[in-house]
């Protein structure tokens, strides 16, 4: 039986970002924004950089302390939107990957020890997840994309 | 304009997840020991997040909309700023609040000293920790504690275990005469002190702290025990002991002779509510909603089958739990599916014909 135990990564509020460029509700701990786009974000598809260096340019982002917000996606297309409060926040949850889950029990039958104690406890998976933010707005372009002229 | 970019892997290790009051509380208190649990029902293989007391059912959504993550890219300055999106996100989870389940009919009843061994116990038993059966059912702790606690519940040679029906009345028998002989207070029973006492070191002290634990009133040392709940269960033990409807003069004599110490207060079986059905006014015997069908028309059906008049307080317990609609009253759910009638001003439930 598997079981997921999920921890809040507290972030030490003195390592808050500046982020002067956003408005103030948007700001995170951890410096996340939520961005909400109709349809896909089309990404050339090349070789993914391990390293997180950004390695695709997709164009520029906006957001006014109004709330009014622009995308310009490759320089020929651009979405208005605005910052939204969420109804019900948003936790955003990293799952431990498989590889990494360290502590992951084998799901092999346990037994007895000598004191007769500690019967199969062993069958219980423990998995870890850390909710590494908590949102409350977002950044909302629904409508349709408007080509740039 | 802050300069865009993405770096997003085909394969994310991150979820969505919409934190209700609830959930938000329990995630942000300062104490650690509040963390949430994601459990999956080995039987219907949902998931369920829990917090220490409450149980949320996990729902996947799947949104038309892309929901895309951004970070500043470490190196961009105020100045020059860049943000990076790292995730694309195409579904969310959603909590639902739901009621914890705890099943305990494989859990293997201890009768005494060596009856925790496979053989004695039926197959469909199983022999597992206490760490385990709280893992294994899709319940909150707390939720799991008061059902398991609720059910003489305990943990004996690491197997979870429920105590027989039996050994419940020898020791809570012996647990009760030794408060009375040596004038320990009621309302603080420590429980090393009354195992102490009782001297029956045949038996684990887990015998005497699961009775304690079940019938006090708090879950702490030292324990408050509650006379009323005591008397209860020497009430219902008392119509399951029997297989035959009892003379109620006669239920209560039995009763009587079952508690070892006096009660202090004249018994009723009224108090008893759920456990019993009078076949007729002067008779009793043991009954329960447990084989009942959850489907509240053939829940009545069978209800009338035992027999055909009730009356509204004595059938309410065992109707209550399949009236979905809490918002109406008791008798405006009964009088879908059953008739009503007023007679000496009492109210009368009978079969529609």
């Amino acid at each position: 039986m598997p079981q997921v135990e999920i921890t809040l990564r507290r972030s030490n509020t003195d390592d808050k970002l500046g982020q002067s460029y956003i408005p103030q509700v948007l700001k995170t701990p951890s410096g996340l924004i939520l961005v909400e786009i109709q349809g896909v974000l089309h990404i050339p598809d090349i070789d993914h950089d391990d390293s997180g260096i950004p390695n695709v340019l997709v164009g520029s982002f906006d957001v006014k302390e109004d709330g009014k917000a622009l995308l310009m996606v490759h320089g020929h297309q651009r979405l208005e939107g605005t910052v939204k409060k969420l109804q019900t926040p948003l936790g955003i949850l990293k799952m431990e990957s498989e590889e990494n889950e360290s502590n992951r029990h084998n799901p092999d039958i346990g037994g007895f020890d000598s004191q007769g104690r500690n019967y199969s406890t062993q069958r219980i998976q423990h998995g870890k997840a850390e909710i590494v933010e908590i949102i409350r707005h977002k950044v909302s372009f629904i409508l349709r994309p408007e080509p740039v002229v | 304009m802050v300069k865009l970019s993405a770096n997003i892997p085909p394969l994310t290790p991150y979820k969505l997840i919409e934190l209700p009051p609830d959930l938000l509380s329990a995630l942000e208190a300062t104490d650690t020991s509040n963390e949430l649990v994601i459990k999956s029902s080995s039987k219907s293989g949902e998931a369920i997040i829990c917090t220490a007391d409450k149980t949320f059912q996990l729902r996947r959504i799947n949104q038309s909309n892309t929901l895309v993550l951004l970070k500043p890219e470490p190196a961009s300055r105020e100045v020059n700023p860049h943000l990076v999106a790292f995730s694309n996100i195409n579904t969310l989870l959603e909590c639902v609040p739901t009621r914890g389940v705890v099943d305990l009919s494989c859990v293997p009843l201890y009768f005494g000293p060596g009856s925790l061994t496979g053989e004695k116990q039926p197959s469909n038993k199983l022999l597992i920790s206490l760490a385990e059966l709280d893992s294994n059912s899709p319940a909150s702790s707390l939720e799991f504690d008061t059902e398991f606690v609720q059910s003489f519940g305990t943990e004996i040679n690491g197997i979870a275990c429920l105590l027989s029906r039996d050994i419940v009345f020898e020791f809570l028998g012996l647990a009760l005469t030794t408060i009375m002989a040596l004038k320990l207070n009621i309302n603080a029973i420590l429980v090393d002190e009354l195992y102490q006492a009782i001297d029956e070191t045949n038996e684990p002290i887990q015998i005497v702290e699961t009775i304690v634990k079940r019938f006090s009133n708090n879950q702490k040392e030292p324990y408050n025990l509650d006379m009323d709940k005591i008397t209860k269960w020497y009430g219902i033990y008392t119509l399951m002991d029997s297989d035959r409807d009892l003379y109620v003069q006669e239920f209560y004599k039995r009763w009587e002779a079952n508690i070892p110490v006096p009660t202090g207060k004249p018994l009723n079986y009224f108090t008893l509510k759920g456990n019993y059905i009078n076949p007729e006014s002067y008779l009793i015997r043991y009954f329960t909603k447990e084989r009942l069908s959850s489907d509240p028309k053939a829940r009545f059906a069978q209800l009338f089958e035992q027999k055909s008049t009730w009356e509204l307080s004595e059938i309410t317990p065992f109707v209550e739990d399949v009236m979905h609609n809490k918002a109406i009253k008791i008798e405006s759910f009964i009088m879908k599916f059953a008739r009503k009638r007023t007679i000496n001003k009492k109210i009368i439930v009978s079969a529609r014909n």
